[in-house]
Parts: structure tokens; C-alpha cells; sequence
């Protein structure tokens, strides 16, 4: 089980995460939301150790991953909200990197790097270089690569960005399939159907606070909201949009 | 991206009529701001103060030739020597800068994604792309020639000041002036006659090529000025295919000093030549141009992939060198970076040009340059590359090496000092190899080639040390860089590391018991000081990604602790 307890970050003393608990069990998929600026991104970053809390700690099976930060990243897949790669990898180059660095056994990279291009409709495109890649298709790597090493943690920070109807369908399916292997899922997404149709827990996080944390049913049942996207909207404060709508055509025919 | 944003709302008030921003302006301003893309610089880089500290730099050489001419009153020989060096000097650095601005000359990708959708005709881009240009160009000429032309006057002998400065403008303008033009109209023709890939792999070996030369050449300049008189002596055809001596000539034209007939037929050649890159330069840019528009869009990227002489060599390694699986990540990163990063290919052909600057000057020496020649160009190659890893390649992208670090940090440092042996230390003394059995007896080739590896071997453990990053993932703080280390280094390693090594490796030579005793000793100083960083980094995950930056408050340290 991966526990975050107390999780807090300070930029330039204001809290951009403050004082967040959750726990994402092994077998389910977590959905983590909020809007923009919120700090899901920054909450992420500190569980992939790219980011050092102010306070606050990370366990994974009751162990602080800060003890051994080696141990939790050969057991750690990422999908970043960026598509930020080597451009001037090929998609081959770029999984053989990932793989290898993970240090799997350089047949078995190979072997799963090709299996996994081909099964992400990469494989034509496997030694052309990243730079020349649609968005969809650097996700696909991406998602890929945070797969390869069979990771028992996922953490999938917009992992639907850029993604066609047809991929997004396969990765919803990729995903109940992950979680019934008993992986544990961390979902971060704005698109809320999706969240509503793969997440079995919901945390929802606004201004660094979590401000609900529960089964999707539970929510729907407790905030008498029909949907998923009905139930944010009453959580998170939201401006008038229709009228905002009116000003920003206002705005640009004046 | 600002400056085209501002584009597309000065766009929306043209119709409002007066007060409406003026679209080509700000087209210039943009193009001439894509000069100075400050991508290669760490995040913390101010591309303002960059752009400043390069103009000063550049016009620092002319500052300095004029304070060590100057005490001097020079005329004939003399005089034209000096007068090269400041021409050269000129087209040198303009060269150079159209080099570096290789790929900003015409509109890459990006441009054409954000400009093409904007109501704005090609002609107007293309306008707006050669005014931008055309100020680059100047901005740059009047900094490096600024010192020179102002304190010219104490320099030549001559009386009439205004004359004196008239033709110096005009001589250090037009070889600077057809330097920038013949890089474009190189560049113009390549675009013209290769398309897509080809175009692609041939652009980057000749800006390539075009570095190194130029950087070469840079260093010879007091060598080629001081040997203008013997080469006009004995008719040189030398004259006639460098470009430096046509406009030394040209100046000679202008002002008459050492009255030669053969540098008064350079200087038309130089006025030919500039009328003959102007026209080139003109006919190619608008078609290229135009062409280069449309396939910079249609045109797909070149596949990357390795050859199978390099796959095999590659399987090779893996089964042999490379037994970690982050080894043979790390070893294939760094070559990957190197080949396909013009930035750092360019950075490499810097050094490579001051190499073979370096090597041509230590082969004229005579038989003792033969000795330095290897170990001269293996501390540049070795120092080069030491450089080159510091500098980051896409580094928001090092988060991969973060996210999977999950072995000690041997492997990543052993992968880094393996690729620099078996892809540059080698490789260098392969090719240095033919020389050595023409010129030497075989077993004492062997020997040299030997001491040489060696040598280099042993200088890439001390420069790496205290390296604890995967090369080109690391941040880079130029400022940071301990300047006084830097410089005794280089100004030891590129003065008197060769000749005292050289003569150490002659003394080796004639004492084989002292030979074998180096290299048992050498052999034992690698092993011990890889165990010592096994010992000293633990297993540990301390890789650096992060330069340590300037503390927010620095204080004096007066209080005692």
C-alpha cells in the first residue's frame, strides 16, 4: 500500500501542498483531482522523489521510500504530465533507455520494447526520432516506458493527453487489467467521465487541502450529485462560466 | 513566442487604422530575437547579459591587438601582417557567427507552425527574416571592429588619419561582410540542390566542418600573417585560394604599403569574390527560402537508425565491456547525444579545430612535434569532451535518469569513462597509427602508440574526477565554473603538457626497465582509483542534476564558526 501522510511543500513560504493524506491500495485505482494550480503535479513529484517535501513523508508496505529511494524506483512507473522527452531518441532508443537503466536484462529490453511499440501501434514508427512524433504517440511512449519494468506502483499524471478516442479505450482497459494484478494505481486527471468509469477512489485536492477523499458511489451519495463532474463543481469554488463565457466574446469583439 | 503574440494582436487593430502596430517591425524584432535562443544556457541563464558579455568578448581581440601594436609605428611588410590579422579577425568571427546562426538563416518548424497560420504574405517573412539578419550582421561587424578602427591611426604610419580609417573601415567590413555571405551562400546552395534527409545529414557535416576550420584558422592567423611576404616572394598559390590574403590585398588597394603587384590582383580577386557570395547568396536564399518553407513541414524526420557495422560493434561491447544493463544505457546515451546534438557537436568541432590549429603548429616542429602531435591532440580530445559533458541536452527530459536510478553510481560513472576510451581515446590513436609506422621503427610505433593511450587514460581519470553525473543531465551554471583551476589547466595542458610528456616518453624509450615500471605503475593508479570510487560513492544514489547554485544571501565568513 502506498501511504502519503502529512505531506506538505512550501515555494517561497506559501503552501502549494498542505498537510495531504491518502492511501492508493494495491488492486485499485486511485483518481487524484483538482484544478489547475491546486498541487496535484507537486504532490506527484514528491512521491516520484523528484521534489523534497518541507514536511511530511511517503510509505510504501509501512516503509519511508526516502530510506531506500533505490528500492521504491525499481518498483515505480511514471507518466509525467509533460510529454517531455530525448527528442532525438527514436522510440526504440527511448524504451531501450528506460529499460536498461532499470536494469533489466538486455534481451528481455529489447524483446519488451518492441512488444510493447507494437502493441501502442509504434512499431512502424520505432526508429524514427521522438522530435517527429504526434502528442498521442509521445504518450504512448511514455506510457510504455512506465510500464516496461513491470512497476508495482503506477503514477499517471494526465496519461490520456493527446491520446485518441481508440488508445484512450485500450488504456481504460489496460488499466482494470493492471489493477486486478493487484498494482497500485495513482490516476491524475481533469477528465472527469474517464476518472468516474476506471477510479475506484476519488481524492479531490483544491488550493493544496484535500477536500474529499471516497468511493465514487459514496461521493455521488453523500453530495446527492448525480455525476462525478457535478460533484467537483459543488466542491470547487467556480466562477458564473456562462457569464464568463459572455465576457471573454465581449471581450474580443469590442 | 511574446513577440508573436503581439504580432497577432497588431494584426486585429490594422483595421482600426491609426496608432496600428506595425507587423513587419515586429516580425524583425522577432527573427532577430531568434538569433540569440539561449537553449543551449541552464535556466537560471539571462539571455540579455549572454548577449552582452558575447559582444564584449568579441570585441575584446581588436582591443587587445591594437594595445600590443600600437607602441609600434608599422608600415610595408609588417604593416600588411598586422592588417591581416585584423581582417581576418573580421571574417573569422562573422563566419563563425553565421555558423552558429546556421539554422536560424532560414525558417525551421516552429516558425512555420506559428507564422503560417497569421495573415502575413512569405514576402513579408522573408523581408523581415533578411532585415533581421542584415542588423544581426551589422550589430556584429561594428562590435568586432569597433577597437580596432577607433585606435588604427597610431598603428599605421601613414599621416592622413581620415584615409588611414576609410580604408581600414572598408577592408575589415568587406572581408567580414564576405565571410557572412559566402557561410549563407554555402548554406543558400546546399539548400537549393539536396532536399529532405539528404539536405539534413550534408547541412550538419559542413556546419560542422565549417567550425572547425574556422576555429583552425582562427588560431594560425599571426602564423599565416607573418608568412604573407615569403608566400608573395616565391608566388604562392596559396594566394589564391585563401580568402584572408584576397582582402589583405584588398586593403593594399586601397592604401599602398608594401607595393606588391601580386596583393594589388588578390584585391580584385577579394572584390570579385564578394560580388560572386553576394550573388550566390541572393539567388539561393529566396528559392531556398521558399522551399525550405514548405518542406520544413512535409518532410518527415530522418530515421536514426545505427548502422549494423555500429549494432554489431555495439552487441560486441555489450558482451564484453558493458556488463551492467546502466552501463550499456549510459555508454549508448552519450554516444547518441554526441552524434545527434548539433550543439554539442558544434562545441566538439571548437575543439577539434583548436587541435588541429594545435597539431599543425606541433608537425612544423619538427621531429619532436611527431612525439607531441598524439599527446597534444588526445588532451584536447579528452578536455573537449570533459567540457562538452557538462554542457545539458533537452534537460528537462533528465527526469528519465532520476525516476530509474536504481542501481549505485559505479555503473553510470564506469559507462561515462568507457565510452570516452573506446569511442574517442581509441579511435584517436587508430588513426594517428599509420603516421606513427611510416615515421618510427614498429616496435618503438607501438611503444609511442602504448604511452600515448595511456597518457590519455590516465588524464581522463583526473579530469573525471569528482564527475558525478550522467553526462549531459546535469544543469549547467557557467558562472560556477572555478576559472583558475580552468585556465592553469589549460594554459599547463596546452603549452607544455606535450613537450614535457614527450620528452618524459623519449627518456621512457631509452630506458626499458623505467618503460615497464610506468606502465605497471599507470595500470596500478587506475585499478586504485576505481576501487576508490566504488569505496568513496558507497552504493548510494548521489548522482548530480542540480549545479549548486548561488546561495540567496553570501556572506564574508568573518565570523569564526
Amino acid at each position: 500500500m502506498l501511504e502519503v501522510k502529512g505531506l506538505t511543500k512550501y515555494y517561497r513560504n506559501i503552501p502549494v501542498v498542505n498537510d495531504v493524506n491518502f492511501t492508493v491500495k494495491p488492486g485499485e485505482v486511485t483518481g487524484y483531482l483538482g484544478p489547475n494550480g491546486s498541487g496535484k503535479s507537486t504532490t506527484v513529484k514528491i512521491i516520484t522523489a523528484l521534489l523534497e517535501p518541507t514536511a511530511g513523508k511517503v510509505f510504501l508496505d509501512g516503509k519511508d521510500i526516502r530510506d531506500d529511494l533505490i528500492a521504491f524506483k525499481r518498483r515505480l512507473g511514471y507518466v509525467p504530465e509533460e510529454a517531455i522527452l530525448y527528442s532525438y531518441l527514436t522510440g526504440l532508443e527511448y524504451l531501450q533507455l528506460n529499460g536498461r537503466l532499470r536494469g533489466l536484462p538486455l534481451r528481455e529490453v529489447d524483446r519488451k520494447a518492441n512488444d510493447l511499440l507494437e502493441l501502442f501501434s509504434l512499431h512502424p514508427h520505432r526508429h524514427a526520432p521522438i522530435s517527429a512524433y504526434s502528442k498521442g504517440m509521445k504518450q504512448r511512449v511514455l506510457i510504455a516506458a512506465a510500464l516496461l519494468h513491470d512497476p508495482d506502483v503506477l503514477i499517471l499524471d494526465e496519461p490520456l493527453s493527446g491520446i485518441d478516442v481508440t488508445s484512450a479505450q485500450l488504456f481504460k482497459h489496460l488499466l482494470n487489467q493492471l489493477a486486478h494484478r493487484g498494482k497500485m494505481i495513482l490516476y491524475i486527471s481533469h477528465i472527469l467521465e474517464v476518472v468516474e468509469k476506471v477510479c475506484a477512489h476519488v481524492i479531490i485536492i483544491y488550493r493544496g487541502r484535500i477536500i474529499a477523499a471516497d468511493s465514487v458511489e459514496r461521493l455521488r451519495d453523500l453530495m446527492n450529485q448525480p455525476s462525478l463532474e457535478e460533484i467537483f463543481s459543488q466542491l470547487i469554488e467556480q466562477r458564473d462560466l456562462e457569464s464568463v463565457a459572455c465576457d471573454i466574446v465581449s471581450a474580443i469583439g469590442r | 513566442m511574446s513577440s508573436v503574440l503581439r504580432l497577432e494582436s497588431s494584426q486585429a487593430d490594422l483595421p482600426a487604422g491609426s496608432g496600428a502596430a506595425n507587423p513587419f517591425g515586429e516580425l524583425v524584432r522577432h527573427f532577430f530575437s531568434r538569433f540569440f535562443d539561449a537553449e543551449s544556457l541552464s535556466p537560471q541563464g539571462d539571455p540579455a547579459v549572454n548577449v552582452t558579455q558575447t559582444l564584449g568578448i568579441l570585441a575584446v581581440p581588436s582591443a587587445f591587438f591594437v594595445l600590443v601594436f600600437r607602441p609600434l609605428t608599422l608600415t610595408g611588410w609588417s604593416l600588411v601582417a598586422v592588417r591581416y590579422m585584423f581582417v581576418l579577425y573580421s571574417m573569422i568571427v562573422m563566419g563563425l557567427l553565421m555558423v552558429f546562426e546556421w539554422d536560424a538563416l532560414f525558417p525551421d518548424r516552429r516558425d512555420y507552425q506559428i507564422l503560417t497560420p497569421l495573415p502575413i504574405r512569405l514576402s513579408t517573412l522573408f523581408a523581415a527574416k533578411a532585415a533581421a539578419l542584415g542588423i544581426f550582421l551589422a550589430v556584429f561587424l561594428v562590435d568586432i571592429n569597433f577597437f580596432g578602427v577607433l585606435f588604427w591611426p597610431g598603428i599605421d604610419g601613414g599621416s592622413d588619419s581620415l584615409s588611414i580609417i576609410g580604408a581600414h573601415i572598408a577592408a575589415v567590413l568587406a572581408g567580414g561582410l564576405f565571410a557572412a555571405l559566402a557561410v549563407a551562400a554555402i548554406h543558400g546552395l546546399l539548400i537549393t540542390f539536396f532536399s529532405g534527409r539528404t539536405y539534413r545529414r550534408v547541412s550538419v557535416c559542413v556546419q560542422t566542418l565549417l567550425m572547425a576550420v574556422l576555429v583552425m584558422l582562427f588560431f594560425l592567423t599571426w602564423l599565416m600573417g607573418f608568412s604573407i611576404q615569403g608566400l608573395v616572394k616565391t608566388n604562392s598559390p596559396l594566394l589564391q585560394y585563401f580568402p584572408g590574403y584576397w582582402f589583405v590585398g584588398f586593403y593594399e588597394s586601397l592604401r599602398p604599403t608594401a607595393h606588391s603587384r601580386i596583393l594589388l590582383d588578390l584585391g580584385n580577386t577579394a572584390m570579385r569574390a564578394l560580388g560572386c557570395a553576394a550573388g550566390v547568396f541572393v539567388l539561393t536564399y529566396l528559392p531556398g527560402y521558399r522551399r525550405h518553407c514548405r518542406k520544413s513541414v512535409e518532410s518527415p524526420e530522418p530515421a536514426a537508425r545505427a548502422g549494423n557495422s555500429t549494432s554489431l560493434l555495439m552487441r560486441i561491447l555489450e558482451r564484453t565491456l558493458l556488463k551492467q544493463s546502466v552501463e550499456c544505457a549510459v555508454f549508448r546515451f552519450v554516444g547518441q547525444t554526441i552524434t545527434r546534438s548539433v550543439k554539442h557537436r558544434l562545441f566538439l568541432a571548437t575543439y577539434g579545430g583548436f587541435g588541429a590549429a594545435l597539431a599543425v603548429l606541433t608537425f612544423a616542429s619538427g621531429k619532436s612535434g611527431l612525439l607531441q602531435l598524439p599527446l597534444t591532440l588526445s588532451f584536447v580530445l579528452v578536455s573537449g569532451l570533459r567540457a562538452a559533458f557538462n554542457f545539458p541536452s533537452e534537460l528537462r527530459a533528465n527526469w528519465a535518469f532520476q525516476v530509474s536510478e536504481i542501481t549505485g553510481l559505479d555503473g553510470y560513472l564506469a559507462a561515462t569513462r568507457k565510452w570516452v576510451v573506446v569511442c574517442a581515446i581509441l579511435p584517436l590513436f587508430l588513426l594517428l597509427s599509420p603516421i606513427e609506422f611510416v615515421c618510427f621503427p614498429w616496435k618503438v610505433a607501438l611503444f609511442h602508440l602504448a604511452f600515448g593511450i595511456t597518457l590519455s587514460v590516465l588524464l581522463m581519470e583526473a579530469l573525471l574526477i569528482g564527475f558525478r553525473k550522467v553526462p549531459f543531465t546535469c544543469a549547467h551554471l557557467p558562472g560556477k565554473v572555478n576559472l583558475t583551476f580552468l585556465s592553469t589547466m589549460y594554459v599547463f595542458g596546452f603549452t607544455m603538457y606535450s613537450r614535457l610528456m614527450a620528452g618524459f616518453e623519449a627518456w621512457l624509450g631509452a630506458a626499458p626497465l623505467a618503460a615497464c615500471l610506468f606502465f605497471v605503475s599507470a595500470a596500478s593508479a587506475i585499478v586504485l582509483l576505481a576501487r576508490w570510487r566504488v569505496r568513496m560513492l558507497g552504493g548510494e544514489s548521489v548522482l548530480d542534476y542540480e549545479d549548486p547554485g548561488y546561495p540567496v544571501v553570501c556572506t564574508l565568513d568573518l565570523t569564526p564558526q
